[in-house]
This record gives structure tokens, C-alpha cells and sequence, in this order.
């Protein structure tokens, strides 16, 4: 595994930096990196579909446990699979899409590095280290959305992507850290084997964990982001925002799945309803799309959406139609990206509306889009239409309602992609020249990239069982049920059957009479501008986010020291005193104290309090040493008599080192400007909060072991009567020793900020 | 632990609280002073109490007084003058420089801080 | 240069009271380990006497009386005190664990050496140099900006 990440690395490194030589051989170059996880997962399907995954760690901080540990088993290789199989057609069609050129290059390297993260965000059995993969591919991705960095849509749209799912990624981490406290542990297939029990901490630690990977797959109601990033170049849509990246919140769901459904109780409702709503929206939207690739993008939202629900429901059943429709639909929908990424290199145009004619100048590149959108509208003799039976069948078994929400979504996806297949290679305009002008063939490399995705497809399509050891032992990975659901060419006359006949048959009366749909939607869409839209929501709340920060950090960050000590000293107040009171705190009954303690306590306070009115600053230094010889009769009080000894030298040197300053300026102080009752209001709250914490800690303290050890062994060990010194010099020396290094440090520093400044001084004097 | 001394660890914070939160630099380094003596007295306070010295062939009747706090507050004294020392050069240097040893507000965070407001004001106009 | 400012009887004084000063300096860290005092006291000490020096005669008596620069003798405290850490590490002791020797000598008898001393004699040093360093540095006379008009 690790080998795999550092050969990503390096390839991509070397891309980079050789991107003046390479040109569009960049990409075949980086096709090593998905060929290299392709081969290698191959190598060790056999045993891990068996039963045994294979498991490879790295220990990076030993002494914190911290371990980098990957865990490839079925579940995993499944995603590895749709990573390389998806990834080594794109790479070798993006070399004939791009010309050369530096960025070019650049968007290859790119690529590989998000390949490379995803392969290893699959891979990781470590919470953190998931979550740095996870953070990686939505780095990638906004760097691939961005490409044509000169159209402002682009960078927008690239930043919303990146917004979305980084915030989603902090919820996520968030929720990890809740988790894997609670759970003990950091490794994700320990963690799933127990999960922890629901407390507070654990159900919004799986709430964290859900947003991160609702965002994450464009769910309800974050789906807006996918269509934005349609603006990243096709080979980057097709290979992150339909077949892989995507699929990363859906792997979570899938993983945590039966864990988090069995610990809390709202997860398998949530992920139901969060699926269901995306999955219509999403085929909704699809219908009303003009171009290809949007129309494309809103049918991922939407099949995501179905897949999401199947995936995270934890129900084996399920599962296994989720893994099913998972596989097929990296299949369909890459072929598919790559065909519209065809259309426009070729045309110039995505627009269903200019496009015609294309079936005739385009004859291949036709068959092989409907080879694959005969699969995503799941007809019958494809593996779409397995995978579908296998759904339907698992949510027939469970609630009759969850079927017909999946048929009507299943309506709207056959309805799309007779839109899409018509609107892109029907002639709707025999009277117009096609919009390129004349007929083109495809180029090769354009058309067998799909063509090879469409084959496998159809390979499937034909006969389902050939997957159905990868996808059983997949489902029984994550749900420990094998044998949950059957791939079968054709299910027989079962109920399941006649829910998708009727999707499949009202479908295509609507992608028939499209301008009855267009009416309608027209109609729809009247009702549906008064409801809040996701994208509008994005695009207000940003506006509203940058002001919130302005105004936050004018008042927080004013430049003023007294305002910014001020707010320091309450927070440092506040928190500790909520905490406290929360837990209920006991009190220490503090004894009166010695008459001598009273009359060393009243001399400390009276010079004390004067500091804070006396003007002069001579008297300042005057009350300034009173308060520290009083504080050093405090020490001899208290049996201390190398502090009082120090103490009182230390005075005598800090009044000399008052004196020395303080003869070079007036002989006042200027009266404050900051107000006096705000400053006595956060110094009485430090005073009594210092006061009750004086209460509550020495309540709560124990007599010290370590004292009475370093009584013990002074003498034996250190040959010292005096056991403070001991202390200093041996026991605890390290610390003496880094202290000493500060003074010299200090003194430094001040002979370097004031000799110079006198020295000019006094020559100008 | 006495009454007396806690208050007086309080009164320390406070007076020192008092004196950081204004500009006068010589001001603020009294403050600190105050601070830390008050600290030093609650970590002496967190010890022992009154009590012999923890010197072992000097005296040995009990109470012996807690040897580690009084380590602690050895350094912190010894450190505080460091710090002290340090701060005093600094008001130096800057009265000798600008004619004041008043802190001055944040140029940077000053503009900052407009920046948001007038963001916020030409929201509020619009 | 600043002949009018000092005092005749604070400079006699200064004398008179240098010389115990100076051993009561030097008691403090050796009896240290075993009584009150040690490095730190034992080098402000010698601290106080130094800003006697210059409360006598300015930094000038300061140079005169304590000809070192206060970088050597902090520099040398710290390598003294470094030393005696990686000294131990050789009777395969951890990093500044003290060992000791007893030693007979012909006045003071049965004396036991403790390595810990010369880490004190460190921190004797360093001490010493900051308050030197300190008082050479803001004690230097310039004139304040009034003077100036």
C-alpha cells in the first residue's frame, strides 16, 4: 500500500517538474500510477475476496501510537477497483482531450495526486489518517475545478466545492475526535467491531461524521456544489465528480453504516430521508438541463442520493444493491462524461439545443453512449438494471413507500437519459447543417477510452453473476451477511419486477413527449422558485459569512493592549467559573490565621492598593519594595528561608533596576485614558476569582507524594540537608538549567535595547 | 490554608489586574510585579503553610514546610526579575525613542479594525 | 566624569562593607546545599554589592572594580553548569544526576564533594553577570531628552 502512495507521489512530482518536456505525454506517464493500483489490486483480489484482508502499517510516532495502518479488504478493493478502473481509461483519454500545454501537464500531476489520495482514503483503517486523504482529495478537486483559473465561474465555482466539503471535513474530523474518544480507539475496524454506546458525545459524533460525508457526496441539502464543478475540464468531472470522489462520503456511510445504525437510532431515518429528497431533486433538476454535462451532473447528484441511502441505511439487504448500483454506475457515468467531453471537443458545444445529427457523423461514439444509457435507465440484459433489481427487492422487503419513492426517482433517470441520448445525437434540425459543419470521425483514443468502459458495461450487463463475488464480499465486509441479495440477468415475474417496468414504461412516454415535461416543469418550477434554493443559500450566506468576520474582527481585534488583555483575563475568568459551578464545587474552610500573618497581610495589601493611586514615581518604587519585603517576612512565615534570603535581594536589585529607568523619565505618570470603571470591573472579577479558586483547588488537593520523597532522599541521595537547593540543583537541575539559559536570554535582550538608545543620546547631548 | 494570606494573593491580582489594563508601560511592569507575587503566594499556599524549613540538619521537629512549591517560587522569583528586568529596558528604549512609555494601539490591527467597520457601514448604507 | 556626583562617605562605606559582602557571597554557595542560600542567593549577593559599586561611583567604579565583561562570566556559568551535567553522564549517570566523594582535608576535615556545587558555581556565574550586565547597561549614564533643550 505504502509503496503505492510514494510511486502517486513521485510520478506526480515528476510531471511537475519535467512539464516542459512531457506535453500530453503527461498523462500517459500518470496512467502508471492507476495501472499500478489496477494491477496490484488484481493481485491480491483472490485472497482478499476469500476473506483475508490485506493489512500493512507504518509506525510514525511510536511513542504516541500513532500508526499509519491501511486495511484493504473486500469492501476496500471494491473502491480501489472504480479508482483504477475509472482512473486508467481517463488518464489515456485525457492525452488526446488536452493540448499540450504547461498547465496541461500540471492538471495531469494533479490528477495522480488526488488518485493516489483516494487510493489511500480507502485504504486507511486510521481515523486521522482518513481524514488527511479526505482533505487531500477535496484539495485536489479545487484544484482541478479551478483549471481555467482566467473565468471567474471556474474559481467560484471551485471555491464553493471546496467550502462545502472542507467544512464538511472539519465536521467530520470533529465527530472522529468525539468517536474515537468514546470508543478508545482510532482504528476504524476495531471502532466499527464495538462500537461505543450511544451518549451525547457519540450521537453527535455520528451527526459530525454524517454531514462530512452528506457534503462530501453533493447530498440534500449541500447537493449544489456538484453542478458548479462541472466547470473543471470533463477527464477531471469524470474521474472525481461522478466515479470516485463523490463516492467518498458514500464509502463512509457504507463502512460506519452498521456500526452507527445500531448505535444511534435516528442515523438509519436520516440517511433515508437525506437520500430519498437528493435522489428526486436531483433527477428533477436533470430533466430541466440544457447542457449535457450539468444534465449529466444532476443525474449523479440524483443517483448518488440512491446509492447514499442504500449504502448508509446498514441494512445488509440494502447494501448489497447499494455496492451493486455503486459498481454500475462508475461504470455508466464515466463512459458517459467522457462521451459528452467527446461531443465538446469535437463540436465546440454541449448544448442539447445546437446539437444535431450527431448519430450519423458520429457512429461509434453513438453506439457506445447507448450502450451505457441503456444502462442507466436500467433496461433489462444491463447490469444497471441488476443492480436495480437487487435494490428494489431489498426495499420492497422493507417498506413498501421506500420503493415507490426509488420508482419515481427510477422515472425521472429514464426520463433524463432518453433526453440525454435524444437531445445529443437525434437531428432535430435537418433543415440546419450539424453545429461542427461537417461530419467528423472521432479520434481513436476519444472514442475507445469509453468504448473499453462501455464493454466491460455491457460485458456485466450480460452476465452480472461474474460480479457477484466482489459485490457479496463486499456487502459481507461491511455487514458481516453474505448472500444478502442475488445479480441475475432476469429476476423472474417478481413484484420488484413490475415497480421497474412501470418506472421504465412511464419514462419513456416522458423523455417521448418532452414538451409536455417542459410545460410542466415550467409550471413546477414557478412553485419551486418561492422555496429556498441550495445554490442561492450558498451564494447569500458568503456575503453574510465575510461581514460576520469583519465585524467580529473590528471588535475583537481593535489594536488596543489594555482591550485585548481585557479580553483575555475574562475569558480566563469566565470559563473555569462556569466550569466549576457546573460540577459543584467543594469549598476549603480556610483557619483565620496567625496574628503575624495578619499584620505581614494588612503592610503587603496597604502598599499594595496605594500602587494603584500613587502618581509619583519615585513612591511607586518605594511601595513597589514594600510589597516584596513584605511578601519575603510571608516566606520566613511559611518556612522558607532561602525565599526570604532571595526574595529580599531580589527587591533590593529590582528598586535599584526601577531607579535606573525610572531617573530618565518625568516625574508623573500621565493620567490613564482608558476608563477607570471597566478596568476596576475586570480587576475585582480577577481578584475574586483568584480568591475562589483558592478555595477549590486547595479542596481538592492532595498531599504531594513527591515532597515526601524528595524529604526522604535528599540526604541519601544528593548529600544536601537543604532540600529546596537539592531541588534546584539536582533533583529538578534540567529545569534550573533552562532557567538560568532564560536569564542570560533576558539580560541579553536588555542590554541590546537600551545601550545603543543612551549611548546616541548622550552623544547628542 | 489562612484566610489572610488567600486575600492577600487576591488583592495582589486585582491591584496588578488594575494596573495592566492602561497604557503607561512602567505602570504595567509594576502590575505584573504584583501579579506574580500574588502567584507566588498561592503556590505557597497550595504547600504546607506556616512551618519549619524543609532543612533536614538544621531542624527536623515537624511541621516540615513542602520543599517543592518553595523550589518553584525560587525560580519564579529569580525569573520574574529576568522578565522585570527586561521590561524595564523596553519602557527605556521606548521613552528614550518616542518621548512616551505609553503603548501605543496597533497600527496594523488598527486598520483592520476600520477595514471591518467600514464594510459593515457601507452594507448598512446600501 | 561624573567626580562631583559621588559621595565620599558612600564610597568608604562601599569599601568597608565590600569585603564582608564578598564573603558572605561566597558562604552562601557553598553552605548552600546543606543550609539556606545556594547559587541564586549567594550570586545577587554579589549582585547588591555591584550596584553599590555604582551607586559610589557610576559605571565607570563599576568597570574599574569588576573588570569582566558580563557576557564571559554568564557564558562561562552556563558551561560550567553544562559540564557538570554531561560529567555525569560518564559513571554512567543520567543527564545532571549529582554523585559525591568525601574527601579528608587538613582544616575542614571529612568534606563530601557533591557535584551539584559546580552546577551551583554555574548558576553562581550566571547570576553574577546578569546583575553586572544589567547594572553596566541601564545604569549607563545618558543624559535624559529634557537635557537636551
Amino acid at each position: 500500500m505504502i509503496p503505492l502512495l510514494v510511486l502517486h507521489v513521485a510520478v506526480a512530482a515528476a510531471l511537475a517538474l519535467f512539464h516542459r518536456r512531457l506535453g500530453r505525454w503527461a498523462f500517459v506517464l500518470g496512467a502508471i500510477g492507476p495501472a499500478a493500483t489496477l494491477l496490484w489490486a488484481l493481485s491480491i483480489a483472490g485472497d482478499v475476496i476469500a476473506g483475508s484482508p490485506e493489512i500493512d502499517s507504518f509506525s510514525w510516532v511510536p511513542s504516541l501510537g500513532l500508526e499509519i495502518g491501511f486495511r484493504i479488504d473486500s469492501y476496500a478493493l471494491l473502491f480501489l477497483l472504480v479508482i483504477a478502473g475509472a482512473g486508467l481509461p481517463i488518464f489515456l483519454y485525457s492525452h488526446r482531450y488536452f493540448s499540450a500545454s504547461r498547465r496541461a501537464t500540471i492538471f495531469a500531476a494533479t490528477m495522480l495526486v488526488f488518485a493516489g489520495s483516494m487510493t489511500g482514503l480507502v485504504a486507511a483503517d486510521h481515523l486521522l489518517v482518513l481524514f488527511v486523504f479526505w482533505e487531500l482529495t477535496t484539495i485536489s478537486s479545487y484544484l482541478l475545478i479551478g483549471y481555467k483559473d482566467e473565468e471567474a465561474s471556474a474559481r467560484s465555482a471551485a471555491l464553493h466545492a471546496a467550502l462545502v466539503t472542507g467544512a464538511g471535513g472539519l465536521a467530520m474530523l470533529g465527530g472522529m475526535v468525539l468517536l474515537a474518544g468514546e470508543a478508545g480507539t482510532y482504528v476504524i475496524s476495531e471502532l466499527i467491531a464495538n462500537p461505543p454506546a450511544a451518549t451525547a458525545a457519540v450521537n453527535a459524533g455520528w451527526a459530525l461524521v454524517l454531514i462530512g460525508a452528506v457534503t462530501k457526496s453533493a447530498q440534500f441539502p449541500f447537493h449544489a456544489w456538484l453542478p458548479g464543478a462541472m466547470a473543471a475540464p470533463t477527464p477531471a468531472s469524470a474521474f472525481l465528480h461522478s466515479a470516485t470522489m463523490v463516492k467518498a462520503g458514500i464509502f463512509l456511510v457504507g463502512k460506519v453504516g452498521v456500526a452507527a445504525a445500531g448505535s444511534a437510532d435516528w442515523w438509519q431515518p436520516a440517511v433515508l430521508i437525506l437520500g430519498g429528497i437528493t435522489m428526486v431533486i436531483g433527477g428533477w433538476r436533470a430533466l430541466r438541463q440544457h447542457d449535457l454535462k450539468l444534465l449529466l451532473a444532476y443525474g449523479t447528484v440524483s443517483q448518488l442520493g440512491f446509492i447514499f441511502l442504500l449504502m448508509g441505511s446498514g441494512i445488509p439487504e440494502l447494501v448489497f444493491g447499494g455496492v451493486a448500483l455503486l459498481l454500475s454506475h462508475a461504470l455508466f457515468k464515466a463512459t458517459l462524461f467522457m462521451v459528452v467531453g467527446a461531443i465538446d471537443h469535437e463540436t465546440g458545444t454541449r448544448d442539447l439545443r445546437r446539437l444535431s445529427g450527431l448519430r450519423s457523423s458520429m457512429p461509434r461514439l453513438f453506439w457506445v453512449a447507448v450502450a451505457t444509457g441503456l444502462s442507466m435507465a436500467a433496461v433489462p440484459l444491463t447490469i444497471g438494471f441488476a443492480a436495480k433489481e437487487a435494490a428494489f427487492v431489498a426495499l420492497l422487503d422493507e417498506n413498501v413507500w421506500w420503493v415507490a419513492a426509488a420508482a419515481a426517482a427510477s422515472t425521472l433517470t429514464v426520463a433524463y437519459t432518453g433526453r440525454f441520448l435524444i437531445g445529443a445525437f437525434g437531428t432535430h434540425h435537418p433543415d440546419r447543417e450539424p453545429a461542427h459543419g461537417s461530419a467528423l470521425s472521432v479520434r481513436n483514443t476519444l472514442l475507445s477510452a469509453p468504448g473499453s468502459l462501455a464493454l466491460i458495461s455491457v460485458a456485466v450487463g450480460l452476465i452480472p453473476t461474474a460480479l457477484f463475488p466482489l459485490v457479496d464480499s463486499a456487502t459481507e465486509a461491511v455487514t458481516g451477511i453474505s448472500k444478502a441479495g442475488k445479480l441475475v440477468v432476469w429476476p423472474g415475474w417478481v413484484a420488484a419486477l413490475a415497480w421497474s417496468l412501470a418506472s421504465l414504461s412511464i419514462g419513456l412516454v416522458l423523455a417521448w413527449r418532452s414538451d409536455l415535461m417542459s410545460r410542466a416543469g415550467d409550471r413546477v418550477a414557478v412553485v419551486a422558485r418561492r422555496l429556498p434554493d441550495a445554490e442561492n443559500v450558498y451564494r447569500r450566506s458568503i456575503p453574510a459569512l465575510l461581514r460576520f468576520a469583519d465585524s467580529s474582527s473590528s471588535l475583537l481585534q481593535s489594536g488596543s493592549l489594555p482591550a485585548y488583555l481585557a479580553i483575555i483575563l475574562i475569558v480566563a475568568v469566565v470559563g473555569p467559573t462556569v466550569a466549576v459551578l457546573a460540577e459543584g464545587p467543594t469549598l476549603l474552610v480556610p483557619e483565620n490565621g496567625s496574628l503575624l500573618e495578619w499584620m505581614l497581610g494588612i503592610l503587603i495589601v496597604g502598599f499594595a492598593v496605594s500602587l494603584a493611586f500613587v502618581r509619583r514615581r519615585f513612591a511607586v518604587v518605594i511601595l513597589l519594595g514594600g510589597v516584596g519585603y513584605g511578601m519575603a517576612g510571608v516566606y520566613s512565615v511559611f518556612g522558607g528561608p532561602d525565599l526570604t534570603l532571595t526574595q529580599l535581594l531580589v527587591e533590593t536589585l529590582v528598586i535599584t533596576l526601577f531607579a535606573f529607568v525610572l531617573r530618565h523619565l518625568p516625574a508623573t505618570f500621565a493620567r490613564p485614558a482608558t476608563a477607570r470603571l471597566p478596568r476596576l470591573a475586570v480587576a475585582l472579577a480577577v481578584g475574586a476569582f483568584v480568591f475562589g479558586a483558592g478555595l477549590v483547588v486547595n479542596a481538592a488537593r492532595q498531599p504531594s507524594a513527591v515532597a515526601a520523597s524528595y524529604l526522604e532522599q535528599s540526604v541519601p541521595e544528593a548529600a544536601g540537608g537543604n532540600v529546596v537547593n537539592v531541588i534546584l540543583v539536582d533533583f529538578r537541575a534540567f529545569d534550573t538549567f533552562g532557567e538560568i539559559t532564560v536569564l542570560v536570554a533576558a539580560v541579553l535582550g536588555a542590554a541590546g535595547l537600551v545601550v545603543p538608545v543612551i549611548r546616541n543620546a548622550r552623544s547628542r547631548a | 490554608m489562612s484566610l489572610v494570606m488567600l486575600s492577600v494573593a487576591a488583592i495582589l491580582f486585582a491591584v496588578g489586574t488594575y494596573l495592566i489594563l492602561q497604557r503607561t508601560l512602567s505602570r504595567v511592569i509594576i502590575g505584573l510585579g504584583l501579579i506574580s507575587h500574588g502567584a507566588n503566594l498561592l503556590i505557597m499556599l497550595a504547600g504546607s503553610g506556616p512551618a519549619n524549613p524543609p532543612v533536614i540538619l538544621a531542624t527536623e521537629t515537624p511541621p516540615i514546610a513542602d520543599p517543592l512549591p518553595q523550589a518553584m517560587v525560587l525560580t519564579a522569583i529569580v525569573i520574574t526579575f529576568g522578565i522585570t528586568a527586561f521590561l524595564l529596558a523596553l519602557a527605556l528604549r521606548s521613552y528614550l525613542l518616542t518621548g512616551t512609555d505609553a503603548v501605543e494601539d496597533d497600527i496594523e490591527d488598527r486598520r483592520i479594525a476600520r477595514h471591518g467597520q467600514s464594510e459593515s457601514e457601507r452594507e448598512a448604507a446600501t | 566624569m561624573k567626580s562631583t556626583r559621588r559621595s565620599a562617605i558612600l564610597e568608604s562605606g562601599v569599601i568597608t562593607v565590600a569585603g564582608p559582602l564578598i564573603v558572605f557571597s561566597i558562604y552562601l554557595l557553598f553552605a548552600g546545599h546543606n543550609q539556606p542560600g545556594g547559587g541564586f542567593s549567594g550570586g545577587l549577593v554579589a549582585g547588591v554589592l555591584i550596584s553599590l559599586v555604582w551607586a559610589a561611583g557610576g559605571t565607570a567604579a563599576v568597570r574599574r572594580v569588576v573588570p569582566l565583561r558580563a557576557t564571559l562570566l554568564m557564558g562561562t556559568g552556563l558551561v560550567v553548569a553544562a559540564l557538570t551535567g554531561f560529567a555525569s553522564l560518564l559513571p554512567g549517570l543520567v543527564f545532571l544526576e549529582s554523585g559525591y566523594v568525601e574527601v579528608s582535608l587538613p582544616v575542614f576535615g571529612d568534606v563530601k564533594v557533591v557535584s551539584a556545587l559546580f552546577f551551583d558555581i554555574g548558576v553562581y556565574l550566571v547570576v553574577v553577570g546578569m546583575a553586572l550586565g544589567l547594572v553596566k547597561a541601564l545604569g549607563e549614564e545618558g543624559k535624559p531628552m529634557e537635557a537636551e533643550q
